[in-house]
């Protein structure tokens, strides 16, 4: 609805105070502008209606007002923004009544997550448009630029797993509770230098798969003043997607990522994004990795210090790679023509590419067979730092990384004077984002694969140590194998004298081991039966099955007393020798076997355990039934 | 606003209360559970103030446990749509202000903050002000709110606010 100055009792009058936002919801009879005849307030225009009201474009404090003049439009409101599904600037109710979040019975323009820790909280287009780039705006004005930085294996080294630490040794060791579970965080060495000094030059953010709440914990060691990260934090509970962060970027930065540079030290999870820094991951507490890792996979070993984990200087070496692209970027922004738009990614590159710049580098064992050089990581990681890759060695080349000393053309590198380094070499240089001194990862006959965790994928990393495989290692391996192998024959001849000896107990007495049988039959439920008898199908012989059972709960201390009684009353009721007595000797014989069974068993599978106690119970009811026999 | 209501409760107690102190462990155990507490009919029990009367225990069959009705009287606050509140700033931010009413969460948008208050993200703590500076909102300041809507959940209640009438915005410091 248009309003329109009426101007009675007014000529000449200018407009005053504005009483209404532009975009803001208003009520009917609020009011929305003052005018004012000789300075003083005369009059006031009100709202005819409910809605969102927007300034006539050429209405300013003090413009001379005439009658007819268009002063506003008042249109429904667009629930621009959105808050748990209440207009956040009407307040109007915007669920279906009954229905649950997200559900809508009318229609909202916004849909945009805009602040990191309140997913519910969302924007139209157009405003996040807006205050994206008021954000961007204000960026470049106080010569910033934006950091997205990941807390675990980055910042920091989280255990979820008890332990003794020396707090007087380690002052930067938390230890804190979240939801029952005590965690202990180490801090990176110089993090907090290097966090202050950051926040001079960059807007940062956390992005990180920990949980909310574990996120704001460690926000709150990191920061306790509020003043570097704000509450610009991002964790489990808001990211989109399960796999990667780089989705989340478009809600945060709705005019583009052209600010962001990235600290993490996962590549994946950015999908190898041009803007990323990737740092090798940090190790304090030995056997943990990330413990919020997009994929779940969780060991239970005590945990230990890494010994290495105070000489860590990654982030020294950051900083001075982040100042310097800040520093870079700035340079040219200064120097840049009007309303170009500048990519940080595009400074990033070019840094990068500066790193290896005018080396010729030639692979030696480390590309497998078959495997295309143009698609291994450590190709596509060397070619981003700006050198070349050749596959064989001509005058051009300078460096040559090999896996080990031997190869032909680690041989041909020597003779012709060349550079031969090892893969930690590339790792290095990639790490402090400088050559690195080749002497240091010089590879000589004496050198071997060292077993740190460097940067790259696992893929790289696993190439690297392909021999660490030790002679006594494999020695062992095989005699497992061994093992295993001729325990399974000796359980086959096992089983084929014990199909005689049954056979033979059948002909003899009937009442042993065939009554048992058909007991056994009669009284376990159908399934049971079922997936014993599938066990018999390739054993064809079902005492031995049940004995092998036997002897083992025995050995698991599960049914010995009562075994053992029932043996001894059959002994003294009958006199005689018994089909059990026969049973006693059979498994006195098998024992040996069985407890070798036993053993391969653990070691191979703990799966069966519950099959094993449904073969338990089982022979439990046999014997009381047994007994029950007996007695009448 | 605030009621004085009777209301019911079920404590369940375990069997080794029962004791010379079996009225004690009740009470205690009704504070625990009730107060602080926020059902979407009533909402936010602040306070118990008296107990009525605890009823006769039922035990629980096959668990010993018993049941006893306990009838109390309370001080509830729920919030209305346009009722005008003082709250503490809890967060700022390019869209809005977030507050606390006590144990109610309230947002206020951009649209709803009087249109001379802009935000500056460049100040050592984020915040709306006019240009004058003269009024300034950051995190811990008292504000005065209208509430424009509410959203009642089981056992949550959330409002929207504004600051666009007359008498709201920073209270004065006292």
């Amino acid at each position: 609805m248009e309003i329109h100055f009426d101007g009675q009792l007014a000529d000449g009058a200018t407009a005053g105070l504005k009483k209404a936002t532009e975009n803001s919801f208003v009520t009917k009879n609020s009011i929305l502008l003052e005018y004012k005849v000789d300075g003083k307030v005369v009059g006031k225009i009100k709202s005819p209606c409910d809605g969102v009201v927007s300034f006539a474009r050429g209405l300013k404090f003090g413009g001379a007002l005439s009658k007819g003049q268009l002063v506003a439009t008042v249109s429904d409101c667009t629930h621009a923004i959105v808050m748990k599904d209440m207009c956040a600037a009407c307040g109007k109710e915007l669920r279906e009544q009954g229905g649950r979040a997200g559900q809508r019975k009318e229609h909202s323009t916004a849909n945009v997550s805009m602040i990191h820790h309140v997913p519910e909280l969302i924007v139209s287009d157009s405003l996040a448009q807006e205050i994206g780039s008021a954000d961007e705006t204000n960026l470049i004005k106080t010569r910033k630029l934006v950091l997205l930085v990941d807390l675990d294996q980055t910042i920091i080294h989280t255990s979820d797993r008890p332990m003794s630490v020396d707090m007087e040794k380690h002052k930067d060791i938390t230890k804190y509770t979240i939801a029952n579970r005590i965690y202990t965080t180490k801090l990176r060495p110089h993090t907090t230098e290097f966090l202050t000094k950051m926040s001079e030059l960059y807007e940062m953010h956390i992005v990180t798969y920990g949980q909310r709440q574990y996120a704001h914990r460690i926000a709150q060691i990191l920061d306790p003043d509020e003043r570097l990260f704000g509450h610009r934090i991002l964790s489990r509970d808001e990211l989109f997607s399960a796999q990667h962060k780089t989705r989340n970027l478009k809600a945060l930065f709705p005019c583009g990522d052209n600010l962001v540079v990235i600290i993490d030290d996962r590549a994946d999870v950015w999908q190898y994004s041009e803007a990323l820094i990737q740092i090798k991951p940090y190790r304090f507490f030995k056997e943990i990795g990330d413990i919020n890792a997009p994929k779940d996979s969780k060991e239970q070993i005590p945990v230990q210090i890494e010994d290495d984990a105070h000489e860590d200087r990654v982030l020294e070496e950051i900083e001075r790679v982040l100042t310097n692209i800040h520093d870079k970027y700035y340079e040219k922004y200064d120097l840049r023509e009007k309303d170009q738009l500048l990519d940080v990614k595009d400074v990033l590159k070019a840094e990068r590419q500066k790193v290896l710049d005018g080396c010729v580098i030639v692979f030696s064992g480390i590309v497998p067979l078959g495997e295309k050089l143009e698609r291994t990581d450590i190709y596509r990681l060397c070619q981003q730092f700006g050198a070349t890759i050749v596959s064989d060695i001509t005058d051009e080349v300078t460096h040559v990384v090999a896996a080990r000393y031997g190869t032909q053309k680690v041989h041909q590198a020597v003779r012709l004077g060349k550079h031969v380094v090892t893969v930690q070499w590339v790792f290095a240089c990639v790490e402090k984002w400088m050559k690195a001194d080749e002497k240091v990862h010089e590879l000589t006959k004496e050198s071997t694969p060292p077993a740190g965790r460097p940067l790259g994928s696992k893929y790289v990393n696993d190439l690297a140590n392909m021999d660490t495989i030790g002679k006594a290692a494999l020695a062992d391996m095989n005699n497992e194998v061994d093992e295993a192998l001729s325990d399974e024959d000796e359980d086959e001849n096992d089983e084929e004298e014990d199909g005689e000896r049954s056979e033979a107990k059948l002909k003899e007495g009937k009442k042993g081991e065939e009554q048992r049988k058909s007991k056994k039959r009669r009284h376990c439920p159908e399934e049971e039966w079922e997936s014993d008898s599938e066990k018999e199908d390739s054993d064809e012989d079902a005492p031995m099955t049940y004995k092998a059972l036997l002897s083992r709960s025995r050995k698991e201390g599960r049914i010995v007393p009562e075994t053992e009684e029932e043996i001894f009353d059959v002994d003294d009721e009958n006199g005689h020798v018994a089909p059990t007595n026969n049973d006693e000797n059979d498994d006195a014989d098998d024992a040996p076997d069985d407890e070798e069974n036993q053993n391969e068993e653990d070691v191979a599978d703990s799966d069966d355990d519950d099959e094993f106690e449904d073969m338990a119970a089982l022979i439990e009811r046999q014997i009381s039934e047994t007994a029950d026999e007996k007695d009448e | 606003m605030f009621f004085h209501l009777s209301l019911d409760h079920e404590v369940c107690l375990h069997p080794k209360y029962f004791g010379p102190n079996l009225n004690e462990t009740i009470k205690m155990k009704l504070f625990n559970e009730v107060e602080g507490t926020c059902t979407g009919k009533y909402g936010f029990v602040i306070a118990v103030t008296t107990i009525d009367t605890i009823g006769h225990g039922v035990i629980q069959p096959g668990r010993g446990f018993v049941i006893y009705p306990v009838r109390y009287k309370a001080i509830v606050f729920r919030p209305f749509k346009g009722q005008v509140v003082d709250g503490v700033v809890t967060q700022v931010n390019k869209v809005g202000i977030f507050c606390d009413i006590g144990p109610l969460s309230c947002f206020i948008s951009r649209h709803c903050i009087p249109p001379d208050m802009e935000f500056d993200p460049n100040s050592e703590k984020p915040c709306y002000k006019t240009n004058d500076e003269a009024t300034v909102i950051r995190n811990d300041d008292e504000i005065r709110v209208k509430l424009i809507g509410t959203r009642v959940d089981a056992n949550d209640i959330f409002a929207i606010g504004t600051l666009m009438d007359d008498f709201l915005g920073l209270c004065p410091a006292e």
